[in-house]
């Protein structure tokens, strides 16, 4: 009974590995040997080789393997063979030959360790925070001139192309990883730590990401973008972070905005937002700042914040697109992504599915808890007109 | 002499005494306490006295007075083989112990009584034990497979709880570096010891008992002094950067004290942040955070509370730790989050932190 | 009138009664039956113990199976909605949990426990009554983790659960705590289990089983004893954490309390690395015995082999932390553990190297077991390449928690430990029932299997590598086309293997139908487990055979001319046996059943529900425990009349220390 069939599936199918992964390509935006970014060159630099020569160890041991079932197959005789009890210096020296093997891929192994853990100073970084079930990030420092600090968005980090950009990843609840594998390894995300790592994108573009460590119920729904822009671009987009939220013109908006302050920013911050407060004693009417207070509402204690909603390309942890399909224009993507979700382009029926049934969308804790909190964003209950409202509003979020 | 009845209301009468002796140490006015001892001593020792005066004073006389003569080989070679007993001592000790706790303090009554209930139990099937057949090493055998399940687990909780006790206080007692030399050092011995006993067959009985006494006084002496010591303060300056390194991944950022104006802080909200802290300045002085904090009052209505969270007072050039943790974003125009160097309760120098939303 | 007091009459010292054990304490009868569910509820006989874990392990192992399948429904296609994201979070982790602790862990015992006192010439292990309680406190602990199912919900935070994640705020369900307490039960069953053996083989071998004359399969089990001695009390202290945080509100694992989550991963990985070995060194023990009789010479090394797996339960302990490169771990850790873990790969190379060797120069017979063995040589190679690769700790920062890493494992696990069962299976189930499993039929399942088992998990390199993340309930089209097409094969393949394993489950009906008529030696086996009736007797041994060499009964079938090294066959199978009978030991002791040891067992879940609802249930189970625990220790050492063999002249029991 000869055994080549198979040898030949398993050697077919760690060869045809081989050679499908290096065909994977552009096709899949979550590609591990795709890199784009100088760390994840560095780890694929280091990782490939290693890949083939465990690739050729392996089709050596299935070539003996082979010969062996087939060389010394019982062929009817009663021959009882040499009863060999073993050769102890060949055995030494294939014990010790593995080990030198091995000893040879750790040292570049060693030296990548370390040189991927060295953080850069571009004058900025970026603290990214995970919560269930979605990314914050915050910036700090400036960039050309352009000051970051007070920036705090969600769901797409934006970093200026070719700057390897200093992270702090940290958490909110629990442990969750960031990953966008065509820019680097992933690092999780601890409450109680600050984990210190690099990205860094060599073209502009937009990367996917996703969460990569179980955080719950809606772990698959947990994605992330890196999103690069070149350095006007990223500049602009920067300026434009910094200004809050103007107060709409649109009547209709000017109504959303109130049901906004009444339902949406007992959790969802928008900078800018106003509401004229009656001062009981004395009867004058001031605007005072709305300030979101969702560590009342919500076990991690944030809810992503809204202010420039319209600048980004999706939401609700990034698992869904603000924008139609076929309204991304990669040619120029970052250009149009400087400029936004606007008009027909928005994605109108996932954003109100969103609004009316937030856990249908995206499974998440509905109910309140023992501490009276929720995990992730409850269906509030709106009306239709209520929702027609607050979306004239978000699009006034640019 | 010292038979049975003896031994039980000696130990009574003497546990007394020493009662109150330690009562009239550690009490100055109250004196209830050793009336209650020294009137157990009282009581203990004229009925001792009188079971040695009555019953203990040899078979054969009492028989020659009071009863009619037999045989007196036949009286002794009736009486069944009664094996030494402790019990009765313990068992005073027990009630002595129990007395004790009701003037002290009821966790020692509880001890007392354990220690009596103990006593019955063994005392009873001893009793019981010793009349099952005539053969001594079969009763010990029966004794045995009774009592050996309840004993076995007892003592060794009893002597596991100890053991855990007393290590707990000898490691609250000493500082990392001498934690981690009397871990590999008593590893060692360990290893030592258990190659010694495997190697060597035949160890003498005095050696073997006279190691582990040794061994035990040593633990005990050591448990002992841990307890006098007291655990160890938590250190608030740091040896090197050794603390500094292991909590680096839990170390937010740096803030240097040196007695002018500090840096702006921007730190996330609703994280836990851990400030290490450097004492840059002549005096000794300690970080002060002003934070807030989420209090839900009776109503279920959320109230944001001023709270204060301070490093350890620092000396110069010591290093210390401050984690705090904010809430809500620092939009508020009514408050702002502020932290401060403070020596002997002053600020000397301020700066602000700013929460993004 | 005076009172006379009567003369005291002179006692009689009554005669020594006679010393009867069973009539001092008459409550705590032993049982006696032999046959009927009494015999098999109340054995200590490692036999029926040994098959009473491979038949539980085995249900376990298609209930795990049946999850397993339901989440490859899910994930055949993208946005799948055949099951809701909490079912499918329950899923994964119950079949994990099932597999690794219900499935892998308890099999191996049944192997270990059935073969280890035959391999090495005793007549049972060396505590009985223990080894009892293990088997029913692992079942108890998996009925319990099952009950989670009517009693509040499966755990769903993973088999690994996660702190933060698994604390009360975030896992407010019960499920939980019956994980927690589910393992905690069958990990007392495996530490008892582990001293029981390792006192076993170290103190009753037969005369002149010196521990370098051991069978292999022995010596893997005594180095997996040996890890699960220092493993388990890890995870103990981790899941007595974990159940006072849940339970009694302690913040050992409390981020907001000041907590680093990571001390939950250390803890669970300590255990965790060493358990992996735990799974699969049975299984390289099975093999090691399995391909010299089919290659018909010994295993090649045998030191060199011993040694390795001594090594690879050493080096074990020092990488646990590669499950762990991402967590946040300086750089100087991951350096240090990438190396370790690149290390430990040496001596499972060589023990590759070395069954390779085995077969060269060998006459091979291609019975189902030896294909199961040269199937587990290929797919374990293949698991072990890439688990070389996640050892490149920059490398693994894109690898781990995606699907490749999914592979690796099921490779080691499934083509490696799985595969080292099923050929235990098809290798002994003559020695252990008397009938030899159908070879047609065994073939096609091992065929099936083979193709299933690449089918499945050869697709998960390919779509962990295009970035397929790990516990996701369903997949996305954005992810592209290679994770979603792989994702469909590997359904396929997982079917194709429950197809195997149907054929292996109609092979066992089939040929337990069968007349009970295997050959003493099926196989022209080479240990000494061979040298007992197919199945063997109650008491294993007439006598014991005395040892002179490996392979014990192979140098008694055959001796060896030193001069011309032919090899000539002396005696048959049937002659030894004969001569055994012949030598028969006149008394044979052997430890009497007991109804203790599962009483003891029924309390434990009890607490442990206790635990979870209402502490005076906990106080109930802690009741009936500490009975149980006192009737073990009252019984009489034997029942009534269970020698095997009386002395004449009446029962002179004696009364023995060792019950």
């Amino acid at each position: 009974m000869s055994n080549h069939g198979r040898r030949a599936v398993a050697g077919a199918a760690v060869a045809a590995g081989l050679v499908l992964l290096a065909g994977c390509g552009d096709s899949s935006p979550l590609d591990t040997w795709n890199p784009k970014g100088v760390d994840a060159q560095k780890i694929h630099d280091l990782q490939w080789w290693v890949f083939a020569i465990a690739g050729i160890v392996g089709i050596v041991v299935f070539a003996v393997v082979a010969v062996a079932v087939v060389k010394f197959r019982d062929r009817g005789d009663d021959r009882v063979p040499k009863q060999v009890h073993g050769a102890p210096k060949l055995e030494v020296a294939w014990t010790i030959a593995p080990a030198v093997l091995l000893a040879g891929i750790a040292v570049p192994t060693l030296a990548a360790v370390f040189d991927l853990t060295k953080q850069d100073d571009p004058g900025f970084e970026i603290t990214v925070i995970g919560q269930q079930w979605w990314w914050e990030y915050q910036y700090r420092g400036s960039y050309n001139g352009q000051s970051l600090d007070g920036i705090v968005t969600s769901g797409e980090m934006v970093i200026p192309a070719g700057v390897r950009v200093p992270l702090r990843t940290t958490s909110r609840d629990v442990i969750h990883s960031w990953w966008v594998p065509a820019l680097n390894g992933k690092r999780d995300a601890v409450p109680n730590r600050f984990h210190d790592w690099n990205i860094q994108a060599f073209e502009p573009g937009d990367y996917l990401g996703w969460c990569t460590e179980f955080c719950g119920l809606s772990h698959a729904n947990m994605r992330a973008h890196a999103v690069a822009l070149t350095p006007e671009n990223f500049v602009a987009w920067a300026k434009n972070q910094q200004k809050p939220a103007a107060k709409p013109t649109d009547p209709t908006a000017l109504q959303g905005m109130g049901v906004f302050a009444a339902q949406c920013a007992r959790c969802h911050t928008v900078k800018g937002l106003t509401q004229t407060v009656k001062d009981p004693t004395t009867g004058a009417e001031t605007e005072q700042p709305v300030i979101a207070a969702p560590d009342q509402q919500l076990v991690s204690g944030a809810a992503p914040s809204l202010t420039h909603l319209m600048s980004r390309t999706s939401f609700a942890g990034a698992k869904y697109d603000l924008k139609k399909p076929g309204c991304t224009n990669d040619s120029a993507y970052d250009q149009a992504y400087v400029t936004g979700t606007a008009g027909n382009c928005l994605n109108r029926a996932d954003l109100e599915s969103w609004l009316r049934n937030a856990p249908e969308m995206k499974p998440m804790y509905a109910q309140l808890n023992d501490d009276k909190k929720y995990r992730g964003m409850p269906a509030l209950g709106l009306s239709e007109q209520q929702i027609d409202l607050l979306v004239a509003y978000l699009v006034t979020l640019k | 002499m010292f038979t049975t009845g003896f031994k039980l209301y000696g130990v009574l009468a003497l546990v007394g005494l020493l009662a109150a002796f330690v009562q009239t140490l550690s009490v100055t006015d109250e004196f209830v306490g050793i009336w209650v001892y020294l009137g157990l001593t009282a009581a203990a020792g004229l009925v001792g006295g009188m079971v040695v005066y009555y019953r203990d004073a040899g078979t054969g006389t009492l028989v020659a007075r009071q009863l009619r003569p037999v045989e007196a080989e036949s009286v002794t070679a009736n009486a069944p083989a009664v094996t030494p007993s402790t019990w009765p001592l313990i068992g005073a000790l027990g009630v002595g112990i129990t007395a004790v706790g009701l003037v002290e303090n009821p966790f020692i009554t509880t001890i007392g009584l354990a220690v009596v209930a103990g006593t019955i139990v063994e005392w009873m099937v001893q009793g019981w034990s010793d009349r099952a057949t005539a053969d001594c090493r079969y009763n010990a055998g029966l004794r045995g497979r009774i009592l050996h399940p309840l004993e076995f687990p007892v003592l060794g909780a009893l002597v596991a709880g100890f053991v855990i006790y007393a290590f707990s206080r000898i490691m609250l007692a000493i500082n990392v570096t001498v934690a981690l030399v009397l871990f590999c050092v008593v590893g060692a011995v360990i290893l030592v010891v258990a190659a010694a006993l495997a190697r060597l067959k035949e160890l003498s009985r005095p050696v073997l008992i006279g190691v582990s006494v040794i061994g035990v006084g040593l633990f005990v002496a050591a448990a002992a002094t841990g307890i006098a010591l007291g655990p160890v303060e938590h250190e608030t300056d740091f040896v090197g950067n050794q603390r500094a390194v292991a909590m680096k991944a839990n170390t937010f950022g740096t803030v240097t004290m040196t007695g002018s104006e500090l840096p702006t802080l921007t730190v996330p909200k609703g994280t836990e942040i851990g400030i290490l802290v450097v004492n840059d300045s002549p005096e000794p002085s300690k970080l002060v955070v002003k934070g807030r904090r989420v209090v839900t009052d009776a109503a279920g209505n959320a109230q944001l509370v001023v709270e204060e969270f301070a490093s350890g007072e620092l000396a110069k050039d010591k290093t210390g730790y401050v984690v705090f943790r904010m809430p809500r974003a620092s939009d508020d125009k009514d408050f702002k989050y502020t932290y401060e160097q403070q020596v002997e309760g002053k600020a000397v120098a301020a700066g602000l932190i700013v929460v993004p939303s | 009138m005076a009172i006379v007091e009567k003369p005291p009459t002179p006692l009689e010292l009554a005669p020594a009664p006679v010393v009867v054990p069973r009539q001092a304490f008459g409550l705590y009868k032993r049982p006696v039956s032999t046959t009927g569910w009494k015999s098999w509820l109340f054995t200590v006989d490692h036999k029926k113990l040994g098959i009473m874990y491979g038949v539980a392990a085995f249900v376990f192992f298609i209930i795990g199976g049946i999850e397993a399948l339901l989440i490859r429904l899910q994930l055949a296609r993208p946005n799948g909605t055949i099951l809701s994201a909490q079912t499918y979070n329950e899923l994964f982790t119950t079949h994990a949990t099932t597999m690794v602790f219900l499935f892998v862990m308890p099999m191996g015992a049944a192997f270990w426990n059935y073969f280890i006192p035959l391999q090495i010439g005793a007549r049972d292990v060396a505590f009985p009554r223990i080894n009892a309680l293990g088997f029913w406190l692992f079942l108890f602990g998996g009925l319990f983790f099952y009950l989670s199912l009517f009693l509040g919900g499966l755990p769903d935070c993973g088999w690994f659960c996660y702190a933060p994640n698994s604390g009360a705020v975030f896992s407010p369900t019960n499920g939980v705590d019956f994980w927690a307490i589910a393992l905690q039960i069958t990990g007392i069953a495996s530490l008892t289990g582990s001293i029981n053996i390792i006192v076993t083989v170290l103190n009753m071998r037969a005369p002149g089983m010196t521990l370098m004359k051991l069978p292999i399969f022995t010596w893997m089990v005594l180095v997996v004893q040996f890890l699960l001695v220092f493993a388990i009390p890890v995870i103990s202290v981790a899941l007595f954490l974990l159940m006072f945080q849940r339970v009694f509100g302690a913040t050992f694992f409390d981020a907001a309390a000041g907590a680093d989550p990571l001390l939950w991963q250390h803890l669970f990985w300590i255990f965790g690395h060493p358990e992996v070995y735990i799974l699969i060194l049975p299984s390289f023990g099975i093999v090691s015995e399995i391909l010299p009789v089919f290659s018909r010479k010994p295993l090649f090394g045998y030191p060199f082999v011993v040694f390795s797996g001594a090594a690879i339960g050493f080096m074990g302990w020092g990488v646990w932390a590669h499950h762990m490169f991402a967590s946040g771990l300086g750089p100087v850790s991951v350096a240090v553990f990438s190396a370790t873990t690149m290390f430990i790969a040496v001596p499972t190379g060589v023990k590759i190297i070395n069954w390779i060797a085995t077969m060269w120069g060998g006459k091979i017979r291609f019975t189902t077991a030896m294909l199961f063995s040269i199937g587990l040589i290929v797919e374990f190679t293949i698991g072990g390449l890439s688990g070389v690769t996640h050892a490149i700790a920059p490398s693994d920062w894109q690898q781990t928690d995606t699907y490749h890493i999914v592979a690796h494992f099921h490779y080691v696990l499934f083509g490696g430990a799985v595969f080292g069962i099923f050929a235990g299976f098809y290798y002994w189930w003559p020695k252990m029932f008397g009938r030899l499993l159908d070879e047609k039929l065994g073939k096609w399942n091992f065929w099936l299997m083979v193709l299933g088992v690449n089918l499945t998990f050869a697709p998960m390199h390919i779509s962990g590598l295009a970035g397929q993340s790990r516990r996701n309930y369903i997949i996305d089209d954005v992810q592209g086309p290679w994770v979603t097409s792989m994702n469909l094969i590997a359904t396929i393949g997982a079917f194709v293997l429950a197809v195997g394993v149907l054929i292996f489950i109609i092979n066992v009906v089939k040929t337990s139908r069968g007349p009970r008529n295997a050959p003493l030696d099926p196989w022209d086996a080479r240990t000494y487990e061979w040298m007992t009736t197919s199945p063997p007797k109650e008491h294993n041994f007439d006598s014991i055979p005395p040892v002179h060499s490996i392979d014990e009964f192979f140098h008694r079938k055959y001796a060896e001319d030193h001069d011309t090294g032919e090899i000539r066959k002396v005696a048959t199978a049937e002659e030894i046996m004969a001569e055994q009978e012949a030598n028969a030991d006149k008394h044979i002791h052997l430890p009497s059943p007991s109804y203790w040891p599962i009483v003891l067992a029924s309390g434990v879940p009890v607490i442990g529900l206790g635990l979870i609802f209402s502490v005076p249930l906990a106080i109930v189970g802690g009741v009936i425990v500490l009975l149980g625990a006192y009737g073990w220790a009252l019984e009489p050492s034997v029942a009534d009349d269970t020698d095997f063999d009386p002395p004449a002249g009446g029962p002179s029991k004696e009364l023995s220390t060792v019950g």
